[in-house]
């Protein structure tokens, strides 16, 4: 019989938790688009993926499951390159099929990379998009581009990309008890055959980024407020006395030394409660600062991430068979989705070298939910904020836009077809 | 958005998505239907049971018969595109339904004497199959089979135990997932890599 020796890696510390809170609605698959100024070519996409993957080999893993955890052993199925023919974030692991856990498809101007979360999170999946983008550049204008592809500012080498930053920088005895309330949940009828509905709106990043200072803050905090008040405006009186919850990725890179293209992302929580604080802007706006400021430091991040190490860790839950683990995280994950209201996250701004500017027009990302997520990027003077939701009522989205439209910033608004 | 009527500046809008029909679900009629007669079969077997006077209330089996069958349809379906899993789970389940169904019948035990080795045995002998014809993807299927092998060995538990009045079919499957295991063990390499990838903790 053939010797199939094949290499593997453990799980990240963070990707633990996505294959078992995985399902038909929370796919765990999130999109990056970098929308070009012209159509995309198929063929030479294909042949620039071909070479991207050789630099993220760890993008040729399939997800396996052993005893006590689950694995990514590395396959030699082929990327293939297809035009977009499915709903954006449709499920990509399927535990009874072996297959890559991304995808890259085009339509139109749009390239989108689909990414499975256990294999990677927003910044690792951005490397990779980039990369992806300025090969298929050097492809498709090899005129404009005549020393090679537009290298990205990202040189890692193959260890640091593979490497668990969790693992190296997180000391899980520093960990710190979590306060468990309860917050407002977004109710409705939703979207059939698990899709999720998508509304992105461009702004102008310069005149967003003005707002903000006209208000003391950050891009978003800003978004955050005028979000936390358009879910206010929707949900039943009832239901007020619950806080506002934001759950918001933080990304590890920037507070510790890492270039892994893994997972290394914790998140923060950050309510507003409506029963004790009033409803202007200006409340909320500095309400949340502060409450950035008292999360976003070292020392709370650790404790915060630590907690999650501890249990990885822990004897007693490193030999219980997986089956059991599997039941037992979706019933932490169900306990700490009620704590949250919805996800708002800020991948920030993204850089592509001088030489490829002036053939990308945008970029956006979208994540899978099970109810409302935020995403935010921007490229040069387009910020896009994009929705997506489960819910057929799309009233938050259009309070959202509406009062950034009344705060003076225009907004231009693309979505899915059923919206 | 704004509610109010859009306004084309002159260019064709491009679509940003693409449209994507509804898909129909595959299955859904033929399994309704079962789903009905099972449904069926049970109430009218109920109501026989307590209306006429038996002693026993063997209407249980019929329920129990017919909760393994939809146990066996959905894992069948769930887990159609890996065979040498759904083999195995099928062994499982079969062997535990009818130990179930002996069990309440009176413990006749011709479910360890006859049918839990043969079951074993089948689902020894069909995944070694499914390793030859797919050795190509040797790798995704062998750890299966070494879970089939420690399976068969079920059946010494029988003997040693003397719970088996009928002792060669039990015999039979012990020997063969020995014979299977030291197989695995001699001819497969990297066997111990495989082990440890499966049970890193």
């Amino acid at each position: 019989m053939k010797p199939y020796k094949k290499e593997w890696t453990r799980l990240d510390n963070a990707a633990k938790i996505f294959p078992c809170n995985t399902n038909a609605q929370d796919t765990k698959v999130f999109r990056f688009v970098c929308q070009l100024k012209e159509p995309v070519d198929g063929t030479m996409l294909q042949k620039a993926l071909e070479e991207t993957i050789e630099e993220f080999p760890i993008y040729k893993s399939v997800l396996k499951s052993g005893f006590f955890w689950y694995y990514l052993e590395r396959s030699n199925i082929k990327p293939l390159v297809h035009m977009e023919d499915s709903p954006p974030c449709g499920p990509l692991y399927d535990k009874n099929s072996k297959r890559l856990l991304f995808d890259v498809s085009y339509f139109g101007n749009r390239i989108n990379l689909e990414v499975f979360h256990a294999l990677t999170d927003g910044t690792g999946a951005m490397n990779f998009l980039k990369t992806l983008v300025c090969k298929y550049l050097f492809y498709k204008h090899p005129d404009h581009f005549r020393d090679g592809p537009a290298k990205i500012n990202y040189d890692a080498s193959a260890h640091q990309k593979n490497e668990d930053s969790f693992l190296k920088h997180i000391n899980p005895s520093l960990k710190g008890k979590k306060k468990l309330s309860r917050a407002v949940q977004i109710k409705g009828a939703k979207l059939l055959e698990y899709r999720l509905g998508i509304i992105e709106g461009t702004v102008s990043t310069s005149k967003l980024l003005e707002t903000a200072r006209k208000y003391n803050t950050t891009i978003t905090v800003l978004i955050g407020a005028l979000l936390i008040k358009a879910i206010y405006k929707e949900i039943p009186a009832v239901n007020r006395k619950r806080p506002i919850v934001l759950t918001i990725p933080v990304n590890l890179r920037s507070y510790f030394e890492s270039e892994t293209a893994r997972n290394f992302f914790g998140i923060i929580n950050v309510g507003y409660a409506f029963s004790e604080l009033d409803d202007s802007v200006d409340t909320i706006i500095n309400t949340l600062n502060q409450k950035f400021k008292k999360q976003l430091t070292k020392e709370n991040i650790i404790k915060s991430t630590g907690l999650f190490l501890a249990i990885e860790r822990n004897p007693f839950v490193r030999f219980v068979p997986l089956f059991i683990k599997d039941i037992v995280l979706k019933i932490a994950n169900i306990i700490a989705e009620r704590q949250r209201t919805c996800t708002l996250s800020n991948i920030g701004r993204v850089e592509m070298p001088e030489s490829t500017e002036s053939f990308i027009e945008k970029f956006s990302v979208y994540n899978s939910t099970d109810r409302l997520g935020v995403w935010v990027c921007s490229y040069k003077d387009k910020l896009t904020i994009s929705f997506t939701s489960v819910f057929k009522n799309t009233e938050i989205q259009k309070n959202f836009f509406r009062s950034l439209a009344n705060m003076g910033v225009g907004v231009e608004i693309a979505t899915t077809p059923d919206q | 958005m704004c509610q109010n009527q859009l306004i084309s500046d002159g260019k064709p809008e491009k679509e940003v998505f693409p449209e994507i029909p509804l898909v129909q679900q595959k299955y859904r009629l033929a399994l309704r239907i079962l789903m009905f007669i099972s449904f069926i079969s049970i109430t009218v077997c109920v109501t026989i049971n307590i209306l006429l006077p038996f002693k026993t209330f063997w209407s249980l089996i019929v329920i129990l018969g017919i909760a393994g069958m939809w146990l066996s349809i959905y894992t069948a379906l769930k887990k159609r595109r890996n065979i040498s899993k759904n083999l195995l789970w099928q062994a499982v389940l079969i062997s535990a339904l009818v130990t179930g169904i002996d069990w309440f019948t009176g413990w006749h035990k011709w479910s360890i004497n006859f049918v839990v080795p043969s079951v074993f045995v089948f689902a020894m002998l069909s995944n070694s199959i499914v390793l030859l014809i797919m050795h190509r993807r040797a790798h995704d299927f062998i750890i299966y089979l070494v879970v089939d092998g420690l399976l068969g060995l079920i059946p010494l538990i029988f003997l040693l135990t003397g719970w088996a009045n009928v002792i060669w079919p039990s015999l039979v499957c012990v020997l063969l997932s020995l014979t299977l295991l030291a197989a695995i063990l001699i001819f497969v390499r990297n066997m111990d890599d495989e082990l440890k990838k499966r049970l890193h903790f």
